[in-house]
């Protein structure tokens, strides 16, 4: 602020450099104009699936089955997104004069943003689907077993801390694409299995799977996702070390 | 206001290159590159397909960056400066944008980026190259992209403008109305312009310096007016044209039967006139796109010292 103020034939020979929080707000506004339709597609799949669903339990006489994970196509789909997002939205600024930093930045706080307006959308529509009693039939669309058992004010933290993983590690894949390009994704898709691969067998092999399925359970909803979120922050963080020095 | 730029134009040097290479594995394509883009001025980057210009923008742009030496853009080096965000603007060969984009939302991000924006200019030429704000980017054709580009480069007023062949799929008349607006607003805000072009002669007058890089190296580095007086065409008899040029540096030959077409860089006296006259030979002036087709037509090395013609 103060180079402002200080004024003078000096500063007047040079336009006042934004201080660099306006340039993060200026990417939030600029990643904002493509997000409104790109991060709207998922609640058009969701608004399908749920269509669906209601569907099949207006027409099948299974009270007892009326649950479903169709709220996972909202988070799935949402994984696509963001990809679009980062890998478009990042050369894209970069060559408007942007600071990468300021690039990463402002896009996280969009994809943040957007994540706790989702969960607050999905919190009222749990609160909708519990008032009507499933929509009059019972059904569990919103209300996800186990995970959205939890207290009211913990709804919309299980509800956004999923979205925190799916965009942390969609944006890492994101910015290893942009960085090395389709050999880069293939690599880090295989890494990610490989560890998968691991985990799995070391689980078989020590017979741990129950102590493992009693962890998550001791956990509860909110100590799971937040696990995933964690996991999800940690991979934001490798996001920005690959495009800190990236070229564009 | 503010910016370099009103009425104190060409104070210093905008634009710095001091010793720059750029390798990608093996391949060099920019190796040891010394120049200087002076603030207020318009240059000329010309060269061949695979010269380096547009590496050379990138790097200078903070794109990327440089494997040996610097540059500076505004005294600061470009990479990650936040203190040259708004204030140099390049216009790509070929910008991808994001998804959804229509050509008002790319307006908008580059009015909320460049903070001397002009939006009454950016109207204005949105209208004189006919380009529909409401359409989706990615739909548009390679000329319309490029008039999209151009108009955001204008319009950004931005102290340092970087241009990387701006007229790809532009008509001719769209081409000279680039031309126009970028003489207008130079004249109105003068700013520094670099514009990488393979249309020399269309950019001709607009052009104050010319650098002219040859497989990624710089092959001459001059003002514009002292490039365009220093070639000169002869023609005439094959006899009298090789005895004219015979120890003059010659860019390039050409037999017509009985007679010869020769590129000699030379500044010629008044005596050197008269005996040209003599023997009956024409001279012409030659353009400055002939000048840079002789230079990066022929083997580097015989022609590298035109730079040292004497004036």
């Amino acid at each position: 602020m103060s180079t402002t103020v200080l004024g003078g034939p000096r500063a007047a020979a040079a336009p006042v450099p934004r201080p660099a929080r306006s340039r993060v707000l200026t990417v939030v506004r600029v990643q904002a104009m493509d997000a409104v339709n790109v991060l709207l597609l998922p609640w058009l799949v969701l608004a399908s699936a749920f269509a669906v669903n209601l569907a099949i339990w207006l027409l099948v006489d299974a009270p007892d089955a009326r649950a479903t994970g169709g709220l996972a196509s909202l988070y799935g789909y949402g994984m696509a997104m963001v990809a679009v997002v980062v890998s478009r939205g990042f050369p894209y600024l970069l060559g408007l004069g942007v600071t990468r930093r300021a690039v990463v930045l402002g896009t996280g706080l969009l994809l943040l943003a957007h994540a706790a307006a989702c969960a607050l959308v999905l919190t009222a529509l749990w609160w909708a689907e519990d008032v009507t009693d499933g929509w009059g039939l019972q059904a569990r669309f919103f209300r996800v077993v186990w995970l959205t058992d939890v207290a009211a004010w913990q709804l919309p933290v299980v509800y956004l801390l999923p979205f925190v993983f799916t965009s942390g590690i969609m944006g890492l894949y994101a910015a290893v694409y942009l960085r090395w390009r389709a050999v880069g994704a293939w690599v880090l898709s295989v890494a990610i299995a490989a560890a998968l691969v691991v985990g799995v067998a070391v689980l078989a092999r020590t017979d741990g799977w129950g102590a493992f399925g009693s962890w998550v359970l001791g956990l509860g909803p909110v100590g799971s996702t937040a696990v995933l979120a964690a996991a999800g922050l940690v991979c934001g963080v490798g996001a920005w070390l690959v495009l800190r020095r990236a070229p564009a | 206001m503010t910016g370099a730029a009103d009425g104190t134009a060409a104070s210093g040097p905008a634009i710095v290159a001091h010793g720059v290479g750029r390798t990608y594995g093996s391949t060099t394509v920019l190796e040891d590159v010394d120049l200087t883009f002076e603030e207020g001025r318009v240059h000329g980057l010309l060269g061949r397909n695979g010269a380096g210009k547009t590496t050379l923008l990138r790097l200078l742009t903070g794109l990327d960056r440089p494997s040996t030496g610097r540059v500076r853009v505004l005294g600061g080096d470009p990479f990650e400066n936040e203190g040259l965000a708004g204030r140099v603007c390049f216009v790509k060969e070929s910008v991808v944008y994001p998804e959804t984009f229509r050509v008002r939302h790319a307006l908008r991000a580059a009015a909320l980026v460049f903070p001397r924006w002009d939006a009454d200019r950016a109207a204005e030429l949105l209208d004189a190259f006919a380009l529909p704000t409401d359409r989706t980017v990615k739909k548009l054709s390679r000329g319309m992209t490029s008039a999209l580009g151009v108009v955001i480069g204008l319009a950004s007023r931005a102290e340092v403008t970087l241009f990387d062949e701006p007229y790809l799929g532009l008509d001719a008349t769209a081409r000279q109305l680039f031309y126009d607006a970028l003489l207008e607003e130079i004249g109105e805000l003068p700013r520094t312009v670099v514009l990488s072009t393979h249309l020399i002669d269309e950019v001709d007058h607009l052009l104050e310096r010319v650098v002219v890089l040859d497989h990624g190296r710089v092959l001459l580095d001059a003002e514009a007016d002292e490039v365009r007086g220093s070639a000169l065409e002869v023609v005439g008899a094959s006899g009298a044209v090789d005895a004219f040029v015979a120890d003059r540096r010659l860019l390039r030959r050409e037999a017509l039967g009985p007679l010869a077409r020769a590129t000699v860089a030379a500044r010629l006296t008044a005596d050197e006139r008269r005996r040209a006259e003599g023997l009956g030979l024409d001279l012409s002036p030659v353009p400055l796109q002939q000048v840079v087709v002789s230079l990066t037509g022929a083997r580097s090395a015989d022609v590298r010292t035109l730079e040292e013609v004497p004036s």
